[in-house]
């Protein structure tokens, strides 16, 4: 699938196929999450994979924005200590907006396959730490689910382009190409 | 057997609630009404994989699954959704009662 095009049409994807993840395609979705851009190539990032169902039953009950019943759920966490040695105070910050990026690396590569994938952060991150072994330092931040789609997602609504940027200097709206146009 | 089985799912619901409980503080205000229904249907689903159901149960958690997800892009059809239900609901109790009588 073309770039432009994954971006344009990845879903936030909540209900899921039957069909279990295959563990090579997982190994991917987690490789892609890893070349991520991150401040001071720090990677402060730990992902912690259950695709067992008990497990995935346990982190939905504590995790009130996961639905459906999905094949693999990925806890994209920061290490604090990790983030923290490095970077000192601020590195929690960069960690976070780091594992973000991650996680949105691993949303386009599990649409490039062919899955679908949601990004929750309705979740209880202590009651995650606590069902998945995580040390206190490895907090969860974002939760991906992500299964074979089972239906097609809609194409949700977007606030047009011009509302959202600006050229130049805030509330400027006109484009580049625009500029000088008829005058 | 059975009934560990049915702890072990009203533990989990009841985790749902209480995860919910402490998510609506930093969420938007709509969730919280979207919650309560997400837990009816997760009852239904506890109740379904118990053999505690009933038809009438699957149908109400067709009904909010209907129009649940509206929640995110269409309030007044969410809460026309929940009145739907509501209504429903009631009808349901008052007939019944009425079998009963």
């Amino acid at each position: 699938m073309e770039l432009f095009e994954a971006i344009l049409s990845r879903r936030s994807v909540r209900r899921y196929a039957p069909d279990p993840i295959p563990p090579e395609v997982a190994g991917r979705l987690l490789e892609a999450a890893t070349w991520a851009p991150s401040g001071g190539n720090i990677q402060p990032w730990q992902f912690v994979v259950t695709s067992d169902p008990g497990q995935i039953e346990e982190l939905k009950s504590v995790s009130p924005g996961m639905f459906g019943r999905p094949r693999l759920v990925v806890a994209c966490c920061v290490d604090r200590r990790r983030a923290e040695e490095r970077s000192g105070p601020g590195g929690l910050h960069i960690a976070t907006l780091d594992v973000a990026m991650a996680t949105q690396n691993l949303l386009l590569a599990a649409h490039g396959l062919g899955l679908g994938a949601c990004a929750i952060l309705s979740f209880h991150p202590a009651a995650v730490q606590e069902l998945l072994g995580c040390p206190g330092w490895v907090v969860p931040t974002l939760l991906v689910a992500a299964g074979y789609p089972e239906a097609e997602t809609p194409r949700p609504s977007r606030r047009p382009l011009e509302e959202v940027t600006h050229h130049g200097a805030w509330g400027r709206r006109e484009t580049p190409g625009e500029r000088g146009a008829g005058s | 057997m059975k009934h560990d089985e049915a702890v072990r799912r009203i533990h989990m619901l009841l985790c749902f609630m209480a995860s919910s409980a402490r998510g609506l503080f930093g969420e938007p205000r709509v969730y919280g009404p979207f919650r309560l229904l997400d837990a009816m249907t997760r009852l239904i689903d506890a109740l379904e994989e118990l053999d505690l159901d009933d038809p009438y149960f699957h149908e109400v958690r067709d009904q909010i699954d209907r129009f649940k997800f509206k929640v995110m892009e269409d309030e007044a059809a969410f809460i026309e959704g929940i009145d739907a239900l509501v209504k429903g609901l009631a009808s349901r109790l008052r007939e019944n009662r009425e079998a009963r009588e």
